[in-house]
């Protein structure tokens, strides 16, 4: 009987933070819909409803090039992604099983190097990538997305420490060599935590604005969604694209909300160092 | 320990440096071909980027033997600044800009000297505009368009003639949903008019002296207590302008401050009701003053690091023209900079937010290119803040006035 | 250092030569690939430094002396541009050159100890392992050169270069009056550190509030984020509650928004006349609007909540699976001991949870004092107040840097903040991160 209520109280509460939680999606949603124009209405629901909006968002791209900008992103997160899980897997592992002169002191040097507020070199990062001859590219996002991924190895660091050791020695006795210990036993073994690198990195250009401002500047074709949607709410278009801005941000989030929830278990493995069977 | 490593990323450094080094060298000899190649980048807002395009055409028709490659890309006047200044090399070789931004675009040696057909540039635009594209009596900038803040107005809740008055704006009785009047009064481009009206002046009489303003004496204060007082009154709305161009729309607003680029939004929500005015009188120590709004000029510029500097100035020169401001008036509602158009009345009046806007420009100071500038808008945004949200009040507007004035003159070391 | 000196005294002929030639010892004792590699990579050190290296090194002294100017160019009939030095560029080819100085060193140096390594092989009767088996170990005992190449050539190029570059900007004068290439600027030594941390500069009256609320922000963020996600995460897996996947899928919605995006429709429903301000007045609880954003301490609270929307989630995802591992006897003998649920949580779930989540919590906190997107989306540093220079109410040092760089294009002030901030975040991490278990269960491992 005090179980039943307590349960009930936890419903109830749980009903009411959802419903606060998904409100806000909803009234994008809503918004996106919306037949009136304008980023304000002083009335909360619509007065109309339209699919308008969405087809304007691919069919209009004089002005916004939408379509042009999520091939972009599209672009970009792919390769980036494979290069950041690349990278993050190969860094942690050779952290995590490999022994070395100076590993310890490498590690260290990432944390520090981690600490650096990453905005305070933005502008240096633009003359580096020009340098190169390869500024306000695709490959620079890529580029610069993905080699920071290095540093981010601590949490796939965990997972791996978590993995037998006597697999390696076993196998070792067989003949095998390092290279092949980390491709055929591993790699397959870290499903969770590669899945979460993929995740993560394949999440960030989506999300990044002040980079890809700095990296683009007036390379129109080139932007991503986040500085093409960003673009929609300047002073002279706010009005009239603010519910295309909505559409636009329905979009986005689709493919990123599907993945992750998809992914979610992997997720709560990864991060959680590899010791929780979800 | 790593020796491929480093030897890897030795290589890598020093190609990327030969590749940096060799590109600028190849490019230096194309202009001895037979027709001249000429690559030239424009950059302008994203809502004229249409606009240039057509005139840009004209213009390589006019200049026939040239091989023009021009291209463009969306840098609005605005941020013009702060993209030319990341990376002067790689901005456009013509470029628009807002007037306020040239001592420091001029500073960073962004701009190239004009001297070629400066004297032509001089002679046809206004005063007042050339002074502003000047620096030590070099001409660094073509003039393209004044501009300032004017009314827009709904003609089916006011009438011509009360919008004369900011008084009788706020009289009239427009039930309970309607705002009145609203203006973004937390930015220093608009409120600025309170204090220029009140006869106070920023950094000076000339506006060039970084030591000097003095919003806080007694005009100060009565300008201040304007503000209050209005901000307190429930018929008026601090807006931005999407807020605006929403109140317009959903027909909850009356009257409002802003500038041109609100034009064909506002006017395609208002239809019929669209109206356009220069800004009221208010009334200030029993007398009816007209506001006195800040004015800046739209200006194209040179990069002083391109290629081509005869061909961009030519290029310039031709999108500042005459011919090219005429049809910024009818299809941009853009006012000139041209003394023969701000002359042709008929222009003038076929557009009528251009005569506010212009109407304005007459009523307006303006807007000094010193680099203290740049102190001035965050304090003015913050003292509106103030006025709006009440904790500057009429007990406490001097010492608050004192402090923004200190803010605005603030030298950081 | 050591085995260059050993190589140096015990070498013979061939391998002291070796110093000056570089890849000679491999050359003459059947390394003829590796040899020729070294000898290539000086070739090409010794062309570069020649040719621009040292001139780069050396023009880092003074970061420029020739400003830019206008000669008339009789030819054109026009003032032309003379090109002048760019501080900017001086200061990152300078920067560059001595990385590159450094990686050669580094090759330098390994080939000293290869050619007396190899004369050793030789002299021990050995044969010199060809070119192929020293590829081949590149899989094997050398595997972590191989698997590090790449990131750390990543690293270095985008991270480490760049950070060297504006640290080395702090003790500039490259404000928005020094601004290249118009302009020079120079070395003014720790001039800006003073500026900036005496409390009567109009700068410093800015940063230690700024400051202050960057830490007040990170502590309450990271705390309530970390507790109520553990809290919603126990409701959850609450025995007898059914629907978990659904409830936990609804949380997770407000982080597989993209960020920017959920954080500018926040800013919208927020405003004073937002979607929020509007419903609640239709729906008759207020009369006038809630200043959610444009009131300071309001603005503070907002984004505190707000954070909490997006920052829950992750918390609740990894507590949950945390909390399945507790072990349930635990909870068993605490109830038999009549401890109730509060007691349990403080008693049990809440340390075991830390335990395993410490390196998470201090992660969050750094995240959370260089959190850039929440303020710059939500607020943009708003409202501004008379008070701060360029700073609104709600930056953080971080946004408060962006616009200094981004806005007055004042630099060598931004960089110098960079600087503070990694201070601040280096010696809490430090303070923390050597006392948690992770770290010690590292050391336990290897």
């Amino acid at each position: 009987m005090r179980k039943s209520r307590g349960n009930a109280i936890v419903y109830i509460i749980l009903s009411v933070l959802g419903i606060i939680w998904v409100l806000p999606i909803l009234w994008v949603i809503m918004t996106s819909f919306r037949q009136e124009a304008g980023s304000f209405t002083p009335y909360f629901f619509p007065k109309g409803f339209t699919f308008q909006n969405y087809i304007n968002l691919f069919a209009e791209n004089t002005t916004f090039n939408f379509s042009r900008w999520f091939s972009n992103t599209l672009i970009v997160s792919v390769f980036s992604c494979v290069l950041s899980t690349f990278y993050v897997l190969s860094v942690s592992y050779t952290m995590s099983r490999l022994r070395f002169r100076m590993r310890k002191k490498m590690m260290n040097i990432a944390l520090v190097l981690g600490m650096f507020p990453g905005f305070m070199s933005m502008i240096a990062v633009y003359y580096v990538l020009k340098l190169f001859g390869i500024s306000q590219s695709l490959l620079a996002l890529i580029l610069v997305y993905s080699s920071g991924a290095g540093l981010g190895f601590y949490v796939a660091k965990g997972f791996f420490d978590t993995i037998p050791k006597s697999l390696d020695e076993a196998a070792m006795l067989d003949g095998a060599s390092k290279g092949m210990i980390f491709r055929r036993i591993t790699l397959p073994m870290s499903k969770p935590i590669a899945i979460y690198t993929v995740v993560t990195s394949f999440m960030a250009p989506w999300v990044d604005y002040i980079f890809a401002s700095v990296i683009m500047g007036d390379s129109y074709e080139n932007y991503t969604v986040a500085l093409g949607l960003f673009s929609m709410l300047e002073k002279e278009f706010i009005h009239s694209y603010y519910t295309r801005f909505a559409a636009g941000a329905v979009i986005v989030s689709i493919p990123i909300a599907i993945l992750f929830v998809l992914t979610q278990r992997f997720y709560v493995q990864g991060i959680t160092g590899g010791s929780v069977k979800g | 320990m790593k020796k491929i490593l480093s030897a890897v990323i030795c290589l890598v450094f020093l190609l990327g440096i030969f590749t940096a080094c060799g590109k600028n060298t190849s490019n230096d000899n194309n202009g001895n071909t037979e027709t001249k190649k000429i690559s030239l980048k424009v950059w302008g807002s994203q809502d004229d980027q249409e606009f240039l395009k057509k005139a840009v055409e004209t213009f390589k028709s006019k200049h026939s033997s040239v091989d023009w490659n021009i291209t463009f890309a969306v840098v609005g006047e605005d941020k013009a600044q702060n993209e030319v200044l990341k990376d002067v090399s790689a901005a456009a070789d013509v470029f628009c800009f807002a007037s306020d931004q040239i001592t420091e675009l001029h500073k960073a040696g962004a701009l190239y000297r004009i001297t070629r057909d400066d004297m032509m540039v001089k002679s046809r635009n206004t005063d007042e505009s050339i002074k502003a594209a000047t620096i030590d009596n070099n001409l660094y900038a073509y003039p393209s368009s004044a501009d300032t803040c004017f009314l827009y107005y709904d003609k089916s809740k006011l009438t011509e003639d009360e919008v004369r008055s900011l008084e009788s704006i706020m009289f009239k009785d427009l039930g309970n949903n309607v705002t009145n009047f609203a203006m973004k009064i937390n930015d220093g481009w608009y409120n600025s008019a309170f204090f220029l009206t009140a006869g106070c002046t920023l950094f000076g009489e000339n506006g060039t002296d970084p030591t000097v303003c003095d919003f806080n004496n007694e005009n100060g204060v009565m300008a201040a207590n304007y503000m209050i007082d209005l901000a307190s009154n429930e018929k008026f709305k601090n807006f931005d302008d999407a807020k605006i161009k929403s109140g317009f729309a959903s027909g909850t607003l009356a009257s409002a401050v802003s500038g041109s680029w609100n034009a064909n939004d506002i006017k395609k929500s208002l239809g019929e009701n669209f109206g356009v005015a220069k800004l009221p009188t208010i009334r200030l120590n029993e007398q009816d003053k007209q506001l006195i709004t800040m004015s800046n000029f739209k200006f194209y510029g040179v990069n002083a690091q391109t290629k081509h500097p005869e061909e961009a100035m030519d290029l310039a020169n031709y999108l500042t023209g005459e011919d090219v401001q005429k049809l910024r008036i009818t299809q941009k509602s853009y006012a000139p900079t041209n003394k023969m158009l701000i002359a042709d009345e008929e222009t003038l009046n076929s557009n009528a937010v251009v005569r506010a806007l212009t109407q304005q420009t007459q009523n307006s100071v303006l807007q000094t290119s010193i680099p203290q500038i740049t102190n001035f808008w965050t304090p003015a945004e913050a003292f509106g803040t103030g006025v709006d949200d009440g904790t500057i009040t009429k007990s406490n507007v001097k010492a608050k006035l004192d402090e923004f004035v200190k803010s605005i003159l603030s030298k950081i070391s | 250092m050591g085995n260059i000196t050993t190589a140096l005294k015990k070498g013979d002929i061939i391998t002291r030569v070796s110093f000056l030639i570089m890849g000679f010892g491999n050359l003459v004792r059947g390394q003829v690939v590796k040899g020729i590699l070294y000898l290539a990579v000086e070739a090409v050190a010794i062309f570069y430094f020649l040719t621009s290296g040292f001139a780069s090194i050396s023009a880092l002294r003074h970061l420029g002396t020739n400003e830019q100017g206008w000669v008339f160019d009789e030819e054109k009939g026009i003032d032309v541009l003379s090109t002048g030095d760019n501080s900017m560029l001086i200061l990152l080819y300078g920067v560059l050159s001595l990385f590159i100085l450094v990686a050669f060193i580094f090759i330098w140096s390994a080939n000293v100890k290869d050619a007396y390594h190899v004369q050793n092989t030789v002299k021990f009767g050995k044969r010199p392992k060809t070119f192929r088996e020293e590829i081949k170990e590149y899989t094997d005992s050398k595997l972590h050169q191989t698997l590090l190449f790449l990131p750390t050539l990543g690293i270095i190029s985008f991270t480490v270069l760049p950070l060297v570059f504006m640290v080395l900007i702090a003790f500039t004068n490259f404000d928005r009056s020094h601004q290249p290439p118009g302009k020079l600027f120079t070395w003014i030594g720790l001039e800006n550190f003073k500026t900036m941390l005496s409390s009567g500069s109009v700068i410093g009256k800015t940063f230690w509030p700024v400051l202050g609320w960057t830490f007040v922000w990170a502590i309450f963020a990271t705390v309530f984020n970390y507790v109520l996600g553990m809290i919603l995460a126990i409701l959850i897996n609450k025995k007898g509650i059914k629907y978990k996947p659904f409830f936990r899928t609804i949380f997770i919605m407000s982080i597989a928004l993209p960020q920017f995006v959920s954080l500018l429709v926040m800013r919208n429903i927020l405003d004073d006349d937002g979607a929020l301000n509007v419903l609640l007045r239709e729906a008759g609880i207020i009369e006038n609007y809630i200043p959610f954003l444009t009131n300071g301490t309001m603005a503070k609270i907002t984004i505190l909540v707000v954070n909490l929307w997006i920052g829950i989630p992750y918390s609740m995802l990894i507590t949950t699976g945390i909390l399945m591992n507790i072990p349930a006897d635990l909870y068993e003998s605490a109830r038999i001991d009549g401890a109730s649920a509060i007691t349990q949580f403080f008693r049990i779930t809440l340390p075991y949870v830390l335990f395993v989540t410490a390196p998470y919590l201090i992660t969050q906190f750094i995240g959370n004092i260089n959190n850039f997107n929440i303020i710059y989306f939500l607020t943009k540093g708003g409202p501004a107040t008379l008070d701060y220079y360029q700073a609104g109410k709600t930056d953080l040092l971080v946004t408060w840097l962006y616009k200094l760089t981004v806005n007055t294009k004042d630099y060598s002030y931004a960089s110098t903040i960079g600087i503070l901030v990694f201070v601040i975040s280096a010696v809490v991490s430090l303070l923390t991160y050597r006392r948690t278990s992770s770290y010690k269960n590292e050391e336990a491992f290897s």
